[in-house]
């Protein structure tokens, strides 16, 4: 997995390259730490870029879900596409996620 | 890069130790004559060569360690024609993008389109992450739902990684194709478990999504040898 993470007024956007997959925690983790410590609004996270996502990610995901709920920051998926769409879908991430396109 | 097409030998070898590769021949080599197999004998891999090793067009992809006992591979005499056996050690299925790697060798191989390659690749990198955390590392329990879940669950790997009970346990990936079908077998060395759930795990929970993504997946799965296994079809 890339990434790179932006400040945009209220907003802090991180946007996944490549795959992001179970080798990934530890990083995904911290990057979450560090955009929670930011005095945003709003995250949004930008995967129109993320080409392969497995279960792990799919719970690293529900992980910044609930990290972002405590924090009372609003939690935003951008542009899932191909495979990671479907994975979404398989998942129900659409009851669970504010999902843009 | 020497291949299988500029050698007729039955076994090439690749950062092995001429005693690794007698110790393994001693024990393996009647099985791999039986099934008529060209065989792939590595050392420890990276990304990078295992998907040199892929690319040679062996039937078996075998990693050697680099000392101590070598591996007993007796599902060899069981290979039939337009398959894919790798075998490898947990530490490097977990270091390694190895569902990546298998399934672009079983797309240049087998001519699978786009669907069939995601699939596939989907599939097989949930069943080595059980084969590897549940199955051979023996991770179980640990509530994902947290941050301090998954320290715990980091900490947990980094410990089995070093341990040499737990990280040269091997996972053994068994591929075969056929004109309208993957079928895909995964085997750990853990002790078993007995799938039960068959649905998605409640709400927003961190884990339990791997097997109800592979069964979503595949059009049939089944587990044997106590849940050691997991055999799977994906239609082309």
């Amino acid at each position: 997995m890339d990434y790179s993470s932006n400040v945009d007024g209220l907003s802090t956007e991180i946007a996944i390259k490549g795959r992001f997959t179970f080798q990934d925690h530890a990083r995904f983790r911290a990057l979450v730490g560090q955009v929670l410590g930011q005095d945003t609004k709003t995250i949004v996270i930008d995967l129109a870029e993320a080409e392969f996502i497995d279960s792990a990610g799919l719970g690293m995901l529900l992980l910044v879900r609930e990290e972002a709920r405590k924090a009372e920051r609003e939690l935003v998926l951008r542009r899932p596409r191909g495979q990671v769409e479907r994975m979404f879908s398989i998942s129900c991430f659409n009851t669970l996620f504010k999902i843009e396109q | 890069m020497l291949d299988f097409a500029q050698q007729p030998a039955r076994f090439l070898t690749r950062g092995v130790t001429p005693e690794i590769e007698a110790a393994f021949l001693r024990r393996n080599r009647a099985a791999a004559d039986a099934a008529g197999l060209r065989t792939v004998l590595t050392g420890p891999l990276d990304d990078d060569e295992l998907v040199r090793t892929l690319e040679m067009a062996a039937d078996a992809c075998i990693e050697l360690p680099a000392e101590g006992d070598v591996p007993n591979e007796d599902m060899l005499s069981t290979l039939a024609p337009c398959s894919l056996y790798v075998s490898l050690t947990t530490a490097s299925c977990y270091r390694l993008a190895c569902a990546h790697a298998i399934t672009a060798a079983l797309a240049a191989r087998a001519g699978l389109e786009s669907q069939a390659v995601e699939t596939t690749e989907t599939v097989l990198q949930e069943a080595i992450l059980n084969a590897v955390v549940h199955g051979n590392f023996e991770i179980r329990g640990i509530d994902r739902n947290s941050a301090s879940g998954w320290v715990q669950l980091e900490q947990a790997i980094a410990e089995r990684m070093a341990s040499e009970r737990y990280g040269l346990r091997r996972v053994r990936i068994l591929a075969s194709w056929s004109a309208c079908q993957i079928s895909l077998r995964v085997c750990d060395e853990g002790e078993g478990f007995r799938a039960v759930s068959t649905g998605l795990p409640a709400g927003a929970a961190g884990s339990g999504r791997g097997l109800v993504i592979m069964r979503q997946l595949t059009a049939s799965l089944t587990h044997s040898a106590g849940g050691r296994c997991v055999e799977m079809t994906v239609r082309r």
